[in-house]
């Protein structure tokens, strides 16, 4: 009796501590991965149908020669933002708002391990849509295209530009955010027993592609921000006639757009992965094979960027090292289409409507495939560029690889995400209507190319022998439109007025089919144990080494929300984590920060600094409410069983900091390649001379380790006396290092007589300076919010933890600054 | 191991793929069979992106200073790169079929098995993807 009164009483306090606001304080305070997974869904879903409609216009425009239903500059704008929206605002963002609300599911965890800073990525993705299309109200649309060719993007436009140049940048901070959310989560917040050789497609996608963001979102980011500089602040790095050069963009650009492609493809695959063997009630086949494909598919995808290039002029031998890593590429992609045959063979399938599209996806990706494989051809690709046929392809790819997944996805998951059921032969009505649409649309192109219609013409003359072709195209393209409002009506009138959901009406075979539909606000009251890698279909573990996991994260705790974490390779239950609740701290910078972009577009300068307080508040208070968190939860009840507070690989903020120096690194690295092309390409480098301050720059260097070395010295937590006075210690001269640090690189960056309008040479060290600027200001950050951590707790764990991260951090700044030396003194030297 | 016994371990390797219930999935040992996922990966890219750098930058850096191209050079480079890179990948396939082997007999440790699995086949791709890329020198002249 008392134990059954305990257990119930335990229950209550569980489900209590886990409720959450309702209504519109929902909307702006709620920070757990299912809300923020949702809002990224609805709000990429919103600009897909307005990119959708950009498209209509222009089919319209298309479907008859001579047409004057759009005037060029319209057509111009239109494709941009049609192209722009559906790679930034749309694909990305929506896979990953499914990832969000999937992948804690599918892995067995309570949550994503950064919460808050979840909802900032999903809050600075809205702003930077909002900034994109706020060009409308000024009449300022970017109109060069999504790709922004110099020198088109940079000497040809006014202030449209810039719109997408903010814009963009703030959605792909977020993209970066969100993947280093979503590899800390598969790291180590797995489900215990959920071991590599266990763990769902979709996971092992998420990680392949978290990694791909990181290293190749990077450089836009960075190509982004030179771009902007050379337009306002007149720097040269576009500039060929003094040291710039227009290929440089091409460059960072397509490092980026084409791991993009594999960015939207990898999940779409993943997607299929499960959807298939669900539907076919047969394991998916070659699961090894199918790993292998995913990880050589996310490596070999950033070594390809050069087959966008091959009418540029670059040396034979040069597109064919990229062939080959294109021509590679493509036994990855088959491996998996394979396994999806295999599957469907052994199994037996049934043709609902998920199945329809992953039967959809891949005709249409296999088709797609193949003309990939064409265009990797050095001659052929010569020969097509720049043509429909090109659109043709990338649209099969995007399409059949990216959406019709994630229509599968909808349909397969629509009951977890809602609780409801849609009208299946709406269902299927849309998936004809969106297949025959889309074939109609997209097929006639490889032939309106073949023949020689260029891609961005906005008409053609009559006689040409394409008016047919286009007229199809046309008319194809408003059957998807069609479809695409009837599964649109279906999903949403389901959402409001559906029938209950069962919970798993599949008999899917992965975790997320274990918990009810939808989940309740803890994913699972009592944390799953994985045993195999079709947990769905088979007994849970009853190994004992998991009874300690089993007797605390069953409805438990009951003082704070948390959830395990896990070893990375075999899972194994090593430590636990601390989860907030709803917060409205997150939406503050991103507000912040939309300002300042406001006030530099607009040229009203007064509104920046608005805008950067009002960032540097909502950082300040951010921190604070997260150590108030911290200092509430001091002795959880299940802090006895499983540490909160690890040091190293064992902590998600070891993760995060490694992660986040990691982006810093390649920022930086990406600077500096840009620097060497510009400097091999160039007759002259320097112009005049190196910045040459040997000292300086070696005592900034000294001081920068100095504050690396100190914060390492403070991460020790023994239970001494004097451990407060030692980490009080360690973060004063890990601040007076930082700070003597930041001082002399702005000394460096304003007197070394760098005038970054002259050449490329001082532009690039100019900005790597600027740059190391910035970086020191983070380190110094790091030390602060360790500051914070010391004097609020009294506890010295805390403390040490912070100052493990800061060390990576200040580790990584270092790193930095030397590669900034190099290249602004050495490789002048040493490469002619 | 006898005869017997090695044919029981071969039955149970596809139970083991699958990632099935039982004993054994711990990390143990699991360093090697990762290194031999992971160092394939690392030998395609520095094939690649050394191929790229050295050719492009070598040749760029000459011709826009009017120096002389070091064709000659700059083909030993990048066929000696380019070897020292399959290598890299031949010698992880051959630990992890060894290991492989070895964590056959052994039984359990699925985890490690299918590491090993992952990493002898990724191997093998990658090696071949470097063979693409490093037969190109051979056929255009650096610089062309």
């Amino acid at each position: 009796m008392t134990t059954d009164t305990t257990a119930i009483g335990r229950a209550r306090d569980f489900e209590e501590l886990w409720t959450n606001p309702r209504g519109l304080r929902k909307l702006f305070t709620a920070v757990q991965h299912k809300d923020v997974g949702i809002r990224y869904m609805v709000t990429a879903f919103v600009f897909f149908l307005v990119g959708g409609v950009q498209a209509l216009f222009m089919r319209v425009q298309l479907a008859r020669p001579d047409n004057d239903f759009l005037g060029p500059e319209t057509y111009n704008e239109l494709f941009t933002m049609h192209g722009s929206t559906m790679m930034f605002l749309f694909a990305v963002p929506f896979l990953e708002g499914l990832a969000n609300y999937l992948l804690p599911l599918m892995i067995g965890a309570r949550d994503l391990p950064f919460p808050r800073a979840n909802a900032f990525n999903y809050w600075c993705y809205l702003i930077g849509g909002i900034i994109l299309y706020s060009s409308y109200l000024f009449a300022l649309v970017p109109d060069t295209g999504w790709f922004a060719y110099v020198p088109l993007s940079r000497d040809f436009t006014d202030h449209a530009m810039d719109f997408w140049l903010t814009g963009l940048t703030l959605a792909e901070i977020s993209a970066v955010g969100a993947a280093i959310e979503l590899a800390v989560a598969i790291l180590v917040m797995r489900a215990p027993g959920m071991s590599l050789n266990r763990m769902p497609i979709f996971a092992w996608t998420m990680l392949a592609v978290a990694f791909m963001i990181i290293v190749a979102f990077i450089p836009l980011i960075v190509a982004s921000t030179l771009l902007e500089l050379d337009r306002t602040v007149g720097t040269a790095f576009f500039d060929d006639s003094i040291g710039g050069n227009p290929l440089l963009w091409q460059h960072l650009f397509w490092i980026f757009g084409h791991p993009e492609v594999y960015v939207m493809f990898l999940p779409g695959a993943a997607i299929i992965s499960h959807v298939v063997p669900a539907h076919s009630q047969q394991k998916l086949a070659a699961y090894p094979l199918v790993v292998i494909a995913l990880a050589s598919t996310a490596v070999m995808s950033l070594g390809l960027w050069v087959h966008h290039m091959y009418t540029v002029g670059l040396p034979s031998i040069t597109m064919s090292f990229f062939t080959a890593a294109s021509m590679s590429i493509t036994l990855a992609s088959g491996l998996q289409v394979f396994a999806w045959i295999v599957t469907l063979w052994l199994g037996k399938p049934r043709f609902t409507v998920p199945m329809l599209y992953a039967l959809g996806f891949i005709v249409t990706f296999v088709a797609g495939g193949i003309t990939g494989v064409m265009v990797a051809s050095t001659a052929f690709d010569q020969q097509v560029h720049d043509t429909y046929f090109v659109v043709a392809h990338f649209h099969y790819v995007l399409i059949g690889g990216m959406l019709f997944p994630i229509f599968a996805g909808l349909h397969h998951w629509w009951g977890m995400l809602t609780g409801r059921r849609y009208s299946e032969r709406a269902g299927v009505v849309a998936f004809w209507l969106i297949f025959v649409g889309f074939h109609t649309t997209f097929f006639p192109m490889h032939l309106t190319g073949l023949w020689g219609m260029p891609r961005r013409v906005f008409t053609y003359p009559t006689g040409l022998g394409i008016d047919t072709v286009n007229l199809l195209s046309t008319v194809g393209a408003f059957v998807i439109a069609a479809g695409v409002v009837v599964l649109t009506v279906n999903l949403a009138h389901s959402a409001f007025r559906g029938r209950p959901a069962v919970d798993d009406p599949w008999q899917g075979d992965s975790l997320e089919w274990t918990t009810s539909s939808p989940p309740p606000s803890e994913n699972w009251p009592a944390v799953p144990i994985v045993a195999s890698r079709t947990p769905a279909w088979d007994e849970e573990d009853d190994d004992p080494r998991y009874d300690r996991v089993r007797t605390v994260f069953d409805h438990g705790p009951t003082a704070v929300r948390a959830t395990p974490l896990t070893t990375p390779i075999a899972a194994d239950p090593d430590a636990a984590v601390h989860l907030p609740g709803p917060t409205f701290w997150p939406i503050v910078p991103p507000v912040g920060l939309g300002l300042v972009a406001a006030a530099l577009l607009t040229e009203w300068y007064i509104l920046a600094a608005v805008g950067l307080a009002m960032a540097l508040v909502g950082f300040g208070g951010w921190a604070w409410s997260n150590e108030s968190g911290e200092r509430r939860h001091l002795h959880p009840e299940s802090a006895a069983e499983f540490e909160f507070e690890r040091s190293g690989p064992h902590a998600i903020g070891w993760w995060g900091a490694t992660f986040t120096a990691a982006t810093l690194v390649v920022g930086v690295s990406t600077l500096a390649f840009s620097a060497l092309y510009l400097q091999v390409n160039a007759p002259v480098w320097p112009f005049e001379e190196t910045v040459g301050r040997p000292l300086l720059f070696g005592g900034i260097a000294l001081l920068l380790i100095l504050a690396t070395a100190a914060s390492w010295w403070g991460r020790t937590s023994s239970r001494g006396s004097g451990q407060k006075h030692r980490h009080l210690l360690s973060i004063a001269v890990a601040g007076a290092a930082g700070a003597a640090a930041l001082a002399l690189v702005v000394v460096a960056w304003t007197t070394s007589g760098l005038d970054p309008a002259d050449d490329a040479y001082q532009s690039s060290a100019w900005v790597l300076l600027a740059a190391q600027t910035v970086l020191a200001v983070v380190g110094l950050s790091a030390t602060g919010l360790v500051l914070l951590g010391r004097l609020r707790h009294e506890r010295h764990s805390r403390a040490a933890i912070l100052s493990e991260y800061a060390a990576l951090l200040w580790g990584a700044v270092a790193v930095c600054w030397v590669i900034t030396w190099v290249t602004t003194d050495l490789l002048p030297l040493a490469v002619i | 191991m006898d005869r017997l016994e090695r044919d029981r371990s071969a039955e149970e390797a596809p139970e083991e793929l699958a990632g099935g219930n039982g004993e054994g999935d711990r990390s143990d040992g699991t360093l090697v069979p990762l290194l031999t996922f992971l160092v394939p990966i690392v030998a395609w890219l520095v094939s690649l992106a050394g191929s790229y750098a050295v050719q492009d930058f070598t040749c760029s850096a000459a011709s826009s200073v009017g120096h002389p191209q070091p064709v000659a050079g700059l083909t030993v480079v990048l066929i000696a790169l380019n070897a020292a890179m399959l290598a890299v990948c031949v010698i992880s396939a051959a630990v992890g079929a060894v290991l492989l082997r070895r964590g056959r007999a052994s039984s359990g440790f699925r985890l490690r098995v299918f590491l090993l699995v992952v990493g002898f086949a990724s191997s093998l791709f990658f090696a071949f993807g470097v063979v693409l890329i490093g037969a190109n020198p051979l056929i255009y002249g650096a610089c062309q």
